[in-house]
C-alpha cells in the first residue's frame, strides 16, 4: 500500500475505532489496528501507533498508567506465540487470540484495580471481555478486507 | 522467535514496568501525560462529530420533523402564559426572600461560578473501570480534579481528571464516589454512597433517632468541603432502623438519570479560600442558577 493510501486508511481507521469506543464502554477498538500491524510485520509505524494507543487508553481511562501497556504486551506476546503454529495472516490465529485475551483481560484488569484499591464489578469485566472477544475478529476482517481492496485497486 | 526467548523477553519487560509502574506511582508523571494526550485525541475527534450530530438533529427536528407542531405550538403558548404568571408570583417571593435575608443578615455564597458543559462521552476504552463521562471542558475552563458537576435536576459528580479542553467526571454512582448529604426535612446528616449504576445509592452512618423517610429529598451538607451546601442528590427510597446498629439501612436513587446526561454545569471555585478549609455558605441566588430552582420530581422507581 502506497504511503498515501496508508495514511488514508489510519485516519479513517482511529477516529471510527474511537468513535466505536465511545458506543460500547470497556471495548478496545484500537487493538485491530495492533494486531494488523503485527501481522503485516511494519514494526516501524507500531513503533509510532503503540505508544499512541496506550496514551490514548491511559488518557481517556479512570485507572492509573499501566493498564494498557499490560494489555498490549499480552496482545502481541499471545500473537507471537500463536505465529509459531499458525500463519501471520490467519483468521484462526486472530480468533485464538481473541478467545485467549478474555481472560487476560478479566486478569488484568481485576489484579490492577485491586492493586489501585477500586472497586470494580468482576461482572462487568466479564462482559466486556466478552464483547472484545467477538468484537476483535469481525473487525480485524473487515480492516484486512479493505486493506486488501486498497492494494489491489492500486495494483 | 522461539518460545524461551519470546518467554525471557517477557520476564524482561515485566520487571521495567514494574519498575516505571511504582515510579508512576510516587510522581504520577505518566498519569499526566496520559491524561493530556488521550483526553485531546478524544477532543479532536468527538468534537465534530458531537457539533455534526447536533446539526443533523437540529435540522431534522426544523425542518422535517414537522408532524403534530400545530398542536404542539398552541399546547406551548398556553404553558407560557401560566409560567409567566408563575413567575410573576415566584419574583414577588423572592424580593420577600431577600429582604427577610438581609434582615436576618445571611450572607450569599457567590464563591461558586457556574460554567456549561456537554458530555462527549460515556465509559470508554479498557482502561475506564470507573462509572464516569468524558465532559468538553478542561482545566482551561476551570474543569480541575475536584470541581463538582450539576445537571438541571441535581448532582451528577466531580471531575476526576482533566486535560486542557476535556474532562473526565466520576458519576455519584460508582463505588469510589462519597458525598457528604442531609435530608431536607429531617436535617438528618449522613454519607451518600455509589453502589454502580445498576444498584440504588446508599446512605452511611445516619443517625436511626434522626428520622429519615422515605421519599426525603437529599442536599449535599457542605460537611466534607468538596461540594457547596445545598445542592439536591437524590430521594430516600428506604430507611430502616435495624436493632443491632445505631445507624439506619438507608437506599437511595440519584435524582439525576445518569445514562442520559448531556448538557451540565461544573461549579468552578472563585473564592479566596480553598474549598477544603472554608465553611461553606447557601448557593448562590442568581437567577440563572439551577440550584435555586429546586428539584424536579424524581424518576419513578
Amino acid at each position: 500500500m502506497s504511503a498515501w493510501a496508508e495514511c488514508c486508511w489510519w485516519s479513517v481507521f482511529i477516529p471510527g475505532a474511537l468513535w466505536v469506543q465511545s458506543l460500547v464502554p470497556g471495548l478496545d477498538a484500537l487493538l485491530v489496528g495492533v494486531l494488523v500491524l503485527a501481522q503485516e510485520r511494519r514494526w516501524r509505524q507500531m513503533a509510532c501507533f503503540l505508544p499512541f494507543c496506550i496514551l490514548v487508553q491511559e488518557g481517556v481511562g479512570t485507572q492509573s498508567f499501566g493498564a494498557s501497556m499490560l494489555w498490549y504486551a499480552c496482545a502481541l506476546l499471545l500473537f507471537s506465540l500463536g505465529r509459531g503454529w499458525f500463519e501471520g495472516r490467519s483468521s484462526v490465529l486472530v480468533l485464538l487470540v481473541a478467545c485467549a485475551l478474555a481472560p487476560v483481560s478479566v486478569g488484568l484488569m481485576s489484579m490492577l484495580a485491586s492493586l489501585q484499591q477500586l472497586a470494580v464489578d468482576p461482572h462487568i469485566l466479564l462482559g466486556r471481555s466478552i464483547v472484545q472477544m467477538f468484537f476483535l475478529p469481525p473487525a480485524w476482517l473487515l480492516s484486512m478486507l479493505t486493506r486488501r481492496r486498497i492494494e489491489r485497486v492500486q495494483a | 522467535m522461539n518460545f524461551r526467548r519470546i518467554l525471557s523477553l517477557a520476564i524482561v519487560m515485566l520487571f521495567l514496568f514494574l519498575g516505571l509502574y511504582s515510579w508512576n506511582q510516587r510522581t504520577r508523571a505518566l498519569d499526566d501525560v496520559a491524561s493530556e494526550v488521550g483526553l485531546e485525541v478524544l477532543h479532536m475527534v468527538f468534537t465534530p462529530l458531537h457539533d455534526a450530530r447536533r446539526r443533523v438533529e437540529a435540522w431534522w427536528r426544523d425542518y422535517v420533523h414537522l408532524v403534530d407542531v400545530q398542536r404542539e405550538n398552541v399546547r406551548l403558548r398556553e404553558r407560557v402564559e401560566q409560567l409567566e404568571a408563575d413567575l410573576l408570583r415566584r419574583g414577588e417571593e423572592r424580593a420577600e426572600l431577600k429582604r427577610l435575608r438581609e434582615l436576618l443578615a445571611l450572607p450569599l455564597n457567590d464563591d461558586w461560578q457556574a460554567v456549561a458543559a456537554t458530555v462527549l462521552t460515556g465509559r470508554m476504552g479498557p482502561n475506564a473501570v470507573l462509572e464516569s463521562v468524558t465532559v468538553n471542558r478542561g482545566y482551561l475552563a476551570g474543569a480541575v480534579p475536584g470541581t463538582p458537576l450539576l445537571a438541571r435536576r441535581g448532582l451528577v459528580g466531580r471531575i476526576l481528571r482533566a486535560s486542557a479542553h476535556t474532562a473526565t467526571v466520576l458519576l455519584l454512582v460508582d463505588p469510589g464516589c462519597r458525598v457528604a448529604v442531609r435530608g431536607q426535612q429531617s436535617r438528618a446528616t449522613g454519607i451518600l454512597a455509589g453502589r454502580g449504576a445498576q444498584h440504588a445509592l446508599e446512605v452511611r452512618f445516619v443517625d436511626r433517632t434522626q428520622g429519615l423517610t422515605p421519599g426525603e429529598l437529599l442536599v449535599t451538607s457542605g460537611l466534607d468541603g468538596a461540594y457547596p451546601r445545598g445542592i439536591p442528590v437524590a430521594r430516600v427510597l428506604s430507611a430502616k432502623a435495624t436493632e443491632y446498629s445505631q445507624f439506619m439501612q438507608v437506599r437511595a436513587v440519584p435524582l439525576v438519570q445518569m445514562q442520559n446526561l448531556e448538557d451540565v454545569l461544573l461549579l468552578e471555585y472563585k473564592g479566596i479560600l480553598p474549598p477544603a478549609e472554608r465553611v461553606f455558605e447557601e448557593p448562590a441566588e442568581s437567577p440563572d442558577s439551577p440550584l435555586i430552582q429546586g428539584p424536579e420530581p424524581a424518576p419513578a422507581s
